[in-house]
């Protein structure tokens, strides 16, 4: 009796096959062909299952790669304190890239988000330098 | 090309170098006056235009919070010593950012970083209206 060889489980093709036989509809072609319109990039195509390439199962998957994906440094303390302690006005261009990496990222623009990270950590680079010089430059003058 | 652990390993040694460079930095701030001593850092914007940056007065401030003195210190800088422990909580949001990326991502919120923008701004003006 429990020997018995379970029967081998469809693959969805299979199904999707038996479904639309059974409701009369044509089957659907085996491989999508090219689609008519370039299907909105998705922010990680390598994250989304590569096995499934029917198009029927890819649209809502989109907000869920989205959130999986973890949002780039926006490196916010870094340039709160550099504007604070550093030099205030690239400072504050670095306050607003971090602000462009979280809503580029929440608008789904991962690729824009990273750059906007890398621009925010260069205005922070930028503001720490500077208020370094000008310690520099100050300090003949302590001497005063 | 990722060496396994690498990862962990260069986070624990970072997170070894903040904590120290924080320790010396307390440790200095709590002995150097900056009111008295003055051999300390200067305000670049102060010095050009006379007027205070949102940042001036941070090192008196820190003075006399690590001597205990909140009031010096709010008399010093007011927006440090408020957003202290909102600092505390956005950089323990950026070193934990891999692991709890929900909360990473709750907090750096465009709303909340244009608040933080705007606040840093508004705090920059109004203290140099002659109100005070």
């Amino acid at each position: 009796m429990n020997d018995q060889v379970p029967p081998p489980v469809p693959s969805e093709e299979e199904v999707d096959n038996l479904w639309a036989e059974r409701l009369g509809v044509p089957p659907m072609p085996p491989t999508p062909p090219t689609p008519p319109e370039q299907p909105e990039q998705l922010p990680e195509p390598e994250n989304s299952n590569p096995g499934n390439s029917n198009p029927y199962y890819g649209s809502n998957r989109e907000p869920e790669t989205q959130l999986q994906e973890p949002m780039p440094s926006t490196c916010l303390v870094w340039s709160v304190l550099a504007t604070v302690f550093c030099c205030l006005i690239p400072g504050i261009i670095a306050i607003v890239f971090s602000s462009s990496v979280s809503s580029r990222y929440y608008a789904g623009d991962i690729e824009g988000a990273r750059r906007a990270s890398d621009n925010a950590q260069i205005w922070i680079i930028i503001s720490f330098v500077l208020g370094l010089v000008s310690s520099i430059v100050y300090l003949p003058l302590m001497f005063v | 090309m990722r060496i396994p652990g690498n990862g962990r390993h260069s986070a624990a040694v970072s997170a070894a170098v903040i904590v120290a460079v924080l320790a010396l930095l307390c440790a200095f701030y709590y002995f150097a006056d900056p009111s008295s001593f003055r051999f300390m850092p200067k305000c670049a914007f102060h010095s050009l235009t006379g007027l205070q940056c949102p940042g001036c007065g941070s090192q008196r401030a820190i003075h006399a919070l690590l001597h205990g003195d909140i009031a010096a210190a709010c008399y010093y800088n007011l927006l440090l010593v408020v957003c202290l422990p909102f600092v505390a909580l956005l950089a323990f949001a950026e070193i934990f950012r891999k692991s709890k990326t929900r909360l990473y991502a709750r907090i750096n919120n465009p709303v909340v970083i244009a608040i933080i923008c705007v606040v840093i701004v508004a705090w920059g003006i109004g203290r140099n209206l002659p109100l005070f």
